[in-house]
């Protein structure tokens, strides 16, 4: 039942997609409402909790989306694409070329201001955010493309720009750590 | 891995568990389409001006020439009014009884009908060369 839901959705998105081509704004309209969600909050992710910031960056993404509908060719998901846009708007907002690809012991750890999660902070999200915090800033992307974004390792890693075989070393790293730090939430832990 | 460590599975299940809940949209679609209008309005290309046709090219040629004749066909009887005057000088003279001519110059009260005569000209050329440009 749940697969038919997601297939319905699927379905719906590439009806949105093919009149949004020919130029439906309305249909345009429909494919932003039903992404909007997950571009903000990756950019959430990205500029450690500004919401303003990532509002503005998730509108751009979606107007270059707008123009530049024609150039995607379907091989992903429109959810794929979109969230590489956004990456891309991110790194030129902070004149960076690319994410750093290497651990660097500097990147975790430090202070990054308000966790991105609108809810108030509780127990498992809060530890999970503490958790993601000690880790470098690409495993945390990793780990948030594929299990807060829910984007198989493929598409995150064409999202990231990495290699799929980097990407699932830097997601196995970050759960070696976060197995360590996360460790309290095992039940069998207390018994 | 420690016994305290979590199993993968059980992992992966806390960290999808930990996700953000999605963002309502509180106004971001109507503010992202009007972005979009303000960007598409920014990047269209003002419309070309229609090429001009040829024969509105060889009318407008024509016209300049004819315009370029009269000018010329003016300055012709313009030249040859000055040289008939001087001719009708000179035979004046020439046919006169004791051979000479006397200038005399009228009064200036009789000049005020030639010069509005002049300016009355002067103000309809003017008027019909404004009209013609």
């Amino acid at each position: 039942m749940q697969f038919d839901a997601a297939a319905h959705v699927e379905a719906e998105i590439a009806g949105w997609l093919v009149r949004a081509r020919q130029g439906d704004r309305h249909a345009f309209a429909c494919l932003v409402r039903a992404h909007q969600s997950r571009v903000r909050l990756q950019l959430r992710r990205l500029t450690q909790g500004d919401a303003a910031l990532a509002d503005d960056l998730a509108q751009e993404t979606f107007v270059q989306a707008w123009l530049h509908l024609a150039d995607f060719r379907g091989d992903a998901r429109l959810a794929t694409w979109l969230h590489r846009i956004a990456l891309t708007r991110f790194l030129q907002h902070v004149r960076r070329p690319q994410l750093p690809v290497e651990w660097s012991e500097d990147d975790a750890g430090t202070d990054r201001g308000p966790a991105h999660d609108p809810r108030p902070a509780e127990g498992l999200a809060r530890d999970v955010d503490r958790a993601l915090q000690a880790l470098s800033e690409i495993q945390r992307l990793a780990v948030v493309h594929c299990f807060h974004l829910d984007l198989s390792h493929a598409e995150a890693a064409q999202v990231l720009g990495l290699p799929l075989g980097t990407l699932k070393s830097h997601l196995d790293r970050a759960k070696t750590r976060l197995r360590e730090l996360l460790g309290a939430w095992n039940p069998e832990s207390a018994t | 891995m420690n016994e305290s460590d979590l199993p993968d599975d059980k992992l992966e299940h806390l960290l999808r568990a930990s996700a953000p809940a999605p963002l309502l949209d509180d106004g971001f679609v109507a503010r992202t389409m009007t972005a979009l209008d303000q960007a598409t309005q920014a990047m269209a290309v003002p419309p070309r001006p229609a090429p001009v046709a040829p024969i509105a090219i060889a009318r407008a040629l024509a016209a300049e020439h004819r315009r370029h004749e009269a000018q010329a066909r003016l300055w012709r009887w313009a030249v040859a009014g000055v040289v008939a005057g001087f001719v009708l000088l000179v035979a004046a003279v020439a046919l006169s009884p004791d051979g000479s001519v006397t200038i005399a110059a009228p009064p200036p009260q009789q000049w005020y009908p030639l010069c509005l005569l002049l300016a009355v000209g002067a103000v309809w050329y003017a008027w019909r060369e404004s009209r013609r440009n």
